[in-house]
């Protein structure tokens, strides 16, 4: 049970998440936003019905959306650390850093997480904990084991099926096992030595008779893209989220193979993009600090490694295009750390062109709206879910900022007050 | 992977592959884990619904048998039981090997650069406790080498050039040896119907649960905890996650399963074992699971309905077996016992600790049949009592808040004893010379996680201790009683620099143990200024 509240700060996200509202204040009943007033106007007596929290000078926004995560994996600068645990663990292992991940996210003020990929016994099991109040975490999202072929991407925790009849099937199992949403990997990735990401796992029919599945039984499907050839038959497929949306040739002694008439017919579908930007600016700004090591490449890139620059600008290409996108940090592969979500934010104003306030609206609204959830929370308005977090700073000032989480309000329920974690 | 752990087995990384696969095949695992788990999980992993027999039907080998123990029933007079062989113990005490878990916390934040080895420190307080936990040092430093280690606790006057190594200024506190809690469940939660809980929920959940509270037991001050009885399929992951540095929590002692009989004490997490070759078997197993103690109950106790708390589970000869057995491969056993009958039968079989020591009579109508004899005997072995004291103020903390009065087991419920018998009992012992761990029994009702302070409070406020004694028996006395006082539970150089700190002075208010400010295990800071940084 949460109890009535007014969470009062110095700046509150309006509810379209474009500017601030001075010296407001968010009135919860039943764990859900019932209005958003001046300070000024609050009735003298409701403190005898409401607990008042004064959150100071604070920038009040909805509470962040994390729409690419692996709870199960070790996050960390460390790439060999983060693979073999990833292949060997126990399950048990992998629940207890579960347990561990999602509670640093949500006291970094992720109030909602989707998870795209992880092992079912460990993903779901989980989900219900939290759901049971058992242990505290964000709203969870799960897309369950992801849906590949046999040795490929991820294979190791994934759901391996390799023909159409076999894909459709495995989407079945998933959606019976409890997945929200499915993944599907249309072509190889760096985490997998045996995997290619340069060419397309399957066929574009395979991927249509996915899509055709998925919407039947009523989920979204996202899939896993790194070369151009994947991103293709995932566009034409109808596939509603484009994860990473990278280019690359098929050819190993070629860099991208960009196709601007794919990424218009993408953004005239509304298929959106989940850029993965931050978790690969914070791993380089520690290489160029000299933290880490510089990243040993995949063999199927190592011939001709395209440089960072050339992705970023083909996907503010394709935002001019009209793709969308969400706000996935790749949370438990390499620098993609469980407190670190904000990292989505600051590589879209650094690398993609988006303005502080444009940031934040993916990081909020827009995010949950990919996620079809902006029925239930992502912005600060009367009815949604009071799923609320601070920062110290101004954000749209400085995008920084918002790593500096005070405050995490979910389903009206206060689990961090001032830096101190309740949970 | 941490090698020290198993130094006394040897190949760390064999001996940890053989345990996940023993964990992981079904066998022994399974064939030791409770029936309602077996039942439970049959649908999910086959191997499991096939081994409906664990103990019992397949556990007499002939090489059993021709160990040169006695048969045993059940219960034997207590005559024949008491001229046992008197067990007295060697003099130099085996210290455990415990593995100090430098590998620091994977997620302690945003921190670029920061690896996993401690760098060398210095953590300076106005109150610093000296090595015999019995004064204060006065504006000292604490400083820690880059293993973690006090290298020195010297004057912060005469600290000299301190760059290259990391200071923190802890202020106005009293810093401690980290505190060393004796007696936990893990997999169980306080909050819950505890019967309940360990009756329906699945080892995952329970898993998940453990997670919490070993980070709840740490940021409460607590470096070293050992657990006295949770599943095995729980509580050894939980230990091996800690040591690789996957979830943060206290160093762990793990009993894992305890042993008890057929529908005895605890039998829904216990391993049941009713002969002599069974517990000794068991023990074996036990060992090869990761346990470094063993617990063993020694009567029936107020959690099970199906055992009866004023009598014995065991004879002494098969308890003699258990401990034969433990020490010879390294290890010691403490006992469960609210039994006088179960206290007798320990004190013949050479019992190393004893849990609770509650001296009730074997008559339901009668409430204690206190041996004020069997407590010399007690205090002239070195038998070390969990008086388990804390609880009950807790409890009596709770009641007065209004928590319900619990129903009492049909075993005691004709006749128990007050409260003030059962302190002038254990006041008795003290005088007698038994020595007392800070054993709390954490998981149990209103024995949350963060309570281990209560020990203390309770020895202080129940048994008449002094303040500095309560910090002593929370520390390196208990310390003592682990056989871990070589590596941890005093500030001096050379130990493993566990440490927390409270504001206020508990040498004056012993309450002030209560609320920990910093927390640093192994070195490395887990909590500065009541802010948790895992
Ligand atoms: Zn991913
Ligand atoms: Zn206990």
């Amino acid at each position: 049970m949460t109890e009535n509240a007014v969470f009062k700060a110095a700046r509150v996200a309006n509810a379209k998440v474009t500017a601030w509202l001075p010296d407001h204040a968010v009135i919860v009943e039943n764990g859900r936003i019932s209005e958003v007033v001046s300070q000024s106007s609050i009735a003298d007596g409701i403190t005898d019905s409401h607990a008042v929290h004064e959150l100071g000078d604070v920038s009040l926004l909805p509470g962040l959306i994390e729409a690419h995560a692996h709870m199960h994996t070790a996050a960390g600068p460390d790439p060999v650390y983060t693979q073999q645990s990833a292949f060997n663990d126990s399950k048990e292992f992998f629940i207890m850093r579960a347990v561990d991940h999602i509670r640093t996210t949500l006291l970094s003020g992720v109030t909602t997480m989707r998870d795209l990929g992880g092992p079912t016994d460990v993903v779901f099991p989980v989900r219900d904990a939290v759901r049971a109040g058992v242990i505290p975490g964000p709203r969870l999202q799960l897309a369950g084991a992801p849906i590949t072929t046999t040795a490929g991407h991820c294979w190791f925790f994934g759901s391996e099926a390799d023909t159409a009849e076999e894909v459709v099937r495995a989407i079945r199992a998933q959606v019976k096992l409890g997945a929200d949403l499915i993944k599907i990997m249309s072509t190889g990735g760096m985490f997998t030595p045996t995997a290619n990401p340069r060419s397309a796992q399957y066929p574009v029919e395979t991927l249509r008779a996915a899509v055709v599945e998925a919407e039947r039984l009523n989920v979204q499907i996202v899939s896993h893209c790194l070369a151009a050839d994947g991103v293709r038959n995932c566009v034409e497929a109808g596939i509603h989220t484009l994860i990473h949306a990278r280019w690359h040739d098929s050819d190993f002694s070629k860099g991208l193979a960009y196709d601007p008439d794919v990424a218009q017919m993408a953004a005239d579908k509304g298929i959106w993009a989940d850029p993965t930007t931050g978790h690969i600016m914070v791993g380089d700004v520690r290489i160029k600090a000299g933290d880490v090591p510089a990243r040993v490449p995949h063999w199927a890139v190592s011939a001709t490694t395209v440089p960072e620059e050339q992705h970023d600008a083909v996907l503010r290409d394709m935002r001019e295009r009209g793709v969308r996108f969400v706000t996935g940090l790749d949370m438990g592969m390499t620098h993609g750390e469980f407190d670190m979500s904000a990292a989505n934010a600051w590589s879209f104003v650094d690398l993609l062109g988006f303005s502080n306030w444009e940031a934040l609206a993916a990081s909020t609204i827009d995010t949950a709206e990919s996620l079809r959830l902006a029925s239930e929370t992502g912005a600060i308005k009367a009815g949604l879910s009071a799923d609320l977090m601070a920062v110290s700073g101004d954000p749209s000032n400085d995008i920084k900022d918002l790593f500096d989480c005070t405050d995490v309000v979910i389903e009206g329920r206060l689990v961090k007050r001032d830096g101190r974690a309740l949970v | 992977m941490n090698l020290a752990a198993y130094k006394i087995w040897g190949d760390a990384g064999s001996i940890r592959n053989a345990r996940k696969r023993a964990r992981r095949s079904g066998d022994p695992v399974s064939r030791i884990m409770p029936p309602l788990q077996a039942s439970r999980n049959s649908h999910k992993t086959g191997s499991r619904a096939l081994t409906s027999c664990r103990n019992t039907a397949r556990c007499s080998p002939s090489a059993f048998r021709k160990r040169p123990f006695r048969s045993t029933r059940l219960r034997v007079p207590l005559e024949s039981a008491r001229t046992a062989e008197t067990f007295r113990r060697p003099t130099g005490e085996i210290q455990t090997t415990f593995s100090p878990s430098f590998v620091q916390h994977k997620n302690a934040g945003p921190q670029p650069g920061d690896h996993n080895l401690p760098e060398s420190a210095i953590f300076k307080a106005s109150r610093i406790a000296n090595s015999d936990n019995d004064g204060w040092l006065n504006d000292h430093a604490v400083v820690v080498d880059t293993g973690g280690r006090v290298e020195a606790v010297i004057p912060s006057s005469t600290l000299g050039d301190t760059s290259g190594k990391k200071t923190y200024d802890l202020g106005d506190v009293s810093l401690l040896p980290g505190l060393i809690e004796a007696h936990s469940h893990v997999h169980v939660s306080p909050d819950l119907d505890g019967f309940a809980n360990i009756t329906t929920e699945t080892d995952d959940r329970m898993v998940m649960r453990a997670v919490g509270a070993v980070r709840k037991a740490l940021l409460s001050g607590v470096t070293t905890m050992r657990d006295i009885g949770s599943r095995n399929e729980v509580i050894f992951p939980v230990r091996d996650a800690i040591e690789s540095g996957v979830i943060p929590g206290p160093r762990l002692q793990l009993a894992g399963t305890p042993i008890t009989t057929t529908a005895g004490h605890c039998w829904m997490f216990g391993t049941e074992a009713d002969t002599l070759e069974d517990v000794v078997r068991v023990v074996r197993q036990q060992v090869k699971l990761g346990a470094n103690v063993i617990k063993i109950m020694a009567s029936g106790g107020n959690f099970t309905p199906t055992s009866n708390p004023r009598m014995t589970q065991y004879p002494a000869e098969t308890l003699r077996a258990a401990v034969v057995e433990a020490e010879r491969l390294g290890i010691y056993v403490v006992a469960h016992s609210h039994a006088t009958d179960g206290i007798r039968n320990c004190i013949d079989a050479g019992i190393h600790q004893i849990i609770h020591c509650r001296w009730l009579s074997s008559d339901p109508t009668v409430a204690m049949d206190y041996d004020p004899e069997g407590a010399a005997r007690l205090a002239g072995d070195g038998t070390w009592v969990d008086p388990t004291i804390g609880l009950s103020v807790l409890g009596a903390e709770a009641r007065a808040a209004g928590a319900p009065q619990r129903r009492l087991h049909w075993g005691v419920s004709a006749a128990r004893p007050s409260p003030e018998q059962t302190i002038e009992v254990l006041k008795d012992m003290r005088d007698k010379g038994v020595r007392y761990t800070t054993g709390l029994d954490m998981g149990m009702a209103y024995a949350d996680y963060d309570k281990s302070a209560y020990n203390a409070i309770s020895f202080v406020e129940s048994l008449g201790y002094t303040p500095w004694e309560a910090i002593a028996a929370s520390t390196s006395v208990t310390a003592e009683a682990l056989r871990v006082n070589g590596t941890v539970g005093s500030l001096r150089s050379g130990m493993i620099a566990d440490m927390m700190s409270v504001a206020g002075d508990p040498s004056e208010d012993i309450r002030a143990l209560a609320s920990s400010t910093d927390v640093v295990k192994g070195g490395v800071p887990v909590k500065l200024e009541g802010r948790a940084l895992v």
